[in-house]
């Protein structure tokens, strides 16, 4: 009996006698020689099944042989497989290869539009367990599946045939084949129900980092394949960084307004003229205590469906004139609105000292039915009172940066959902 | 003859590890030398036969996760059928119960034997095959002629080297499977499910 | 972790200044305000100005 480590790991075609290696292990049913192209039957002999004529090597970075690893798991390519799809006057082309790990087993890297993705054979059976032609055509929504308990969500169907077959796998490829694909994608995995005709199987993909996929396997630069567009599977946030910053930049503008409303209620009140008629001056002395803040006078009137107007003067502690403002109040209601305010307030930096506002109501006016001009009016001073300005400001900042991280992501998802050939018309 | 208290190994005398009560072979680390017991004794039933080193997720002596079953490997069998081999590991879990981990080529599969009165009636061995298990219908997907290559560490029943006996494995949806073995006086039926390589976690 | 320690740093950063400037009152004088200090000499009424006295 022979060891398994002894067993040959080359033999040559029965075909043209070229020597050939052997990379997968004993699951391999089928060895198609690069040289001949003819499929040899690799558990019985290696005997010839048949020749494949006319077939155009297609342009992939790897090539029979190549070792390198999938998350951690050593693989070896053992098999290239170019497949065409045609629909509607268009051909879609990828490549397959199928890989071998002795702990992992069979598989298959892809090569579709520049990118490389994982797919293996999952025995794990979706609910429905399959998605025909006709429910695809006429079902309203976007048809799903349940597999591992994750939902996945109809992508893309069609027919595909081969195009070029070379090297070892673990069934018996034929250029004849026809297979119908449906792709269902979950959340970070897709989901492949693959119909020959003969059996139905399931295949799980995902999507590996592909710097580091191509490291491993050795791909020199100039072959390389140009990822064109985003691949459905490529995570929606690329770098948790880009989350950090979008989750940072929004708890931030919360933060913001949150403060901003704190400030916006500083401030003491330290006089009070009290309600007097407005066809007098109001006289209203006061003393500012604190270095930082504004000073805010409110000068309130009971305007009712008409508007009242007044200027207010400030002076210091020697009578000299330090500030002046003019400001109106107009108050309208009806049966179910109001609008306007009966109260104005005015902000002025006034440094500590001691000071006086005078207020007298200059004009007024009724413009609306049942209208009254303000009869008594009144000014209040407070102290310490914050300009919240700036807090909105930073919150406006902040929630630009995120909703614009928002946006990106929102933009991804639908750029990661554009190749699907669903459409809900 | 030892007891089966103080196992020792027939060839070289070191002292066998016993750690299972319901080990019924067990092979010497130091010489190799594999030890059946007959009659509450142990005897010498050969060699373990020569295991050459493979890449492998499992270990002997290394817990491992399938899952969220932790089970302990305690025995390591290698089967041939020709064109290659696979590996049967007879693994122990947190409640000292005993399962078979099969490992072939990345398929990786988790039995346990199948009770006698659970076995199916009339059930032809053969390609294509089904059987009822309980509920369930299964298919035989592959069939095949194998024999022991190697063994090394405990069993719960006796493997002989070299012996040739037919295997069929079933399956049954939701990786279900189950594997019906054949072999001069003897049959065996066990049931399980294929486990995803990607979910064994070797510790 | 650096870059986030950082970027946590600017964003409290930010609004530490904005409240500072916020309570400071810095630029919060109404518009309608004329003040007769700021620039002004002659008595006149100036336009805008921080620390009217």
């Amino acid at each position: 009996m022979k060891a398994p480590q002894d067993q040959t790991h080359a033999f040559n075609c029965t075909q043209c006698g070229a020597g050939l290696d052997i990379l997968g292990g004993g699951r391999v049913k089928t060895h198609v020689c690069p040289y001949c192209r003819s499929e040899l039957d690799a558990q019985d002999n290696y005997k010839i099944i048949r020749q494949f004529r006319d077939m155009k090597r297609p342009e992939t970075p790897f090539d029979l042989g190549m070792t390198g690893q999938v998350w951690g798991v050593d693989f070896t390519i053992i098999g290239t497989m170019a497949w065409a799809e045609y629909y509607g006057g268009k051909r879609w082309d990828w490549v397959d290869h199928q890989v071998y790990s002795h702990t992992h087993g069979y598989g298959w890297l892809s090569v579709e539009n520049g990118h490389v993705s994982y797919s293996r054979k999952t025995r794990d059976v979706p609910s429905p367990t399959y998605i025909s032609e006709s429910v695809i055509e006429n079902s309203e929504a976007r048809p799903s599946v349940r597999f591992q308990n994750e939902t996945f969500r109809y992508y893309g169907s069609g027919k595909a045939s081969p195009t070029f077959i070379e090297g070892e796998f673990n069934f018996r490829p034929s250029m004849d084949d026809k297979l119908r694909y449906v792709d269902l994608m979950g959340g970070d995995r897709m989901l492949s129900i693959i119909d020959s005709g003969k059996e139905r199987e399931y295949e799980v993909t995902e999507l590996p980092d592909q710097p580091s996929l191509l490291d491993s396997f050795g791909v020199s630069k100039d072959r390389r394949p140009r990822a064109r567009g985003v691949h459905p599977l490529d995570a929606i946030d690329r770098s948790p960084l880009q989350l950090f910053i979008r989750n940072l930049a929004l708890a931030g503008a919360a933060l913001a307004v949150i403060v901003g409303i704190g400030v916006a209620f500083k401030g003491d009140e330290i006089a009070e003229s009290g309600r007097t008629g407005t066809n007098s001056e109001i006289r209203l002395p006061f003393a500012v205590t604190n270095e930082t803040g504004l000073t805010q006078i409110t000068i309130s009137a009971n305007a009712n469906n008409s508007w009242a107007w007044f200027e207010a003067e400030l002076t210091d502690a020697d009578d000299e004139p330090v500030a002046a403002f003019e400001r109106g109040v107009e108050y309208y209601t009806g049966s179910d609105w109001k609008e306007g305010s009966r109260r104005v307030s005015t902000q002025v930096k006034l440094l500590p000292g001691s000071y006086t506002v005078y207020v007298s109501m200059v004009e007024a006016k009724v413009d609306w039915p049942n209208g009254r001009l303000a009869s008594n009016m009144e000014a209040r001073v407070r102290q310490g009172v914050a300009n919240p300005d700036w807090l909105w400001g930073a919150a406006a900042i902040l929630g630009l940066i995120g909703f614009v991280f928002m946006g990106q992501r929102y933009l991804r998802s639908a750029r990661r959902w554009s190749g699907s050939d669903w459409s809900d018309d | 003859m030892t007891p089966i208290e103080r196992p020792n190994c027939g060839t070289c005398g070191a002292a066998l590890p016993g750690r299972l009560a319901q080990a019924r072979m067990i092979t010497c680390e130091f010489c190799g030398t594999s030890s059946v017991l007959r009659d509450k004794v142990f005897e010498i039933a050969g060699s373990g036969g020569e295991m050459l080193d493979a890449p492998s997720l499992i270990q002997l002596g290394h817990s491992v996760m399938v899952r969220s079953l932790n089970l302990m490997p305690t025995g390591h069998a290698r089967f041939s059928y020709g064109r290659g081999w696979w590996d049967e590991f007879w693994c122990i879990d947190g409640q000292g119960e005993g399962h078979w981990l099969s490992v072939d080529e990345g398929n990786y599969a988790l039995e346990r034997d199948l009770h006698r009165h659970n076995w199916p009636k009339d059930f032809r061995a053969r390609f294509g095959a089904t059987a009822q298990i309980m509920t369930e219908i299964y298919k035989v997907t592959e069939a095949e002629t194998a024999s022991c290559l190697a063994v090394r560490g405990e069993f719960p029943e006796e493997l002989e080297l070299g012996e040739a006996h037919l295997y069929f494995d079933l399956s049954a949806k939701d990786s279900a499977m189950a594997t019906y073995e054949k072999w001069d006086g003897g049959e065996a039926w066990s049931i399980g499910h294929w486990i995803d390589p990607w979910d064994v976690k070797a510790s | 972790m650096v870059v986030r320690v950082v970027l946590v740093v600017l964003v409290l950063g930010l609004i530490g200044a904005a409240t500072v400037m916020s309570i400071a009152g810095v630029w919060g004088d109404s518009s309608a305000v004329i003040s007769t200090r700021n620039g002004s000499p002659g008595g006149g009424y100036g336009i805008g100005g921080r620390g009217v006295k």
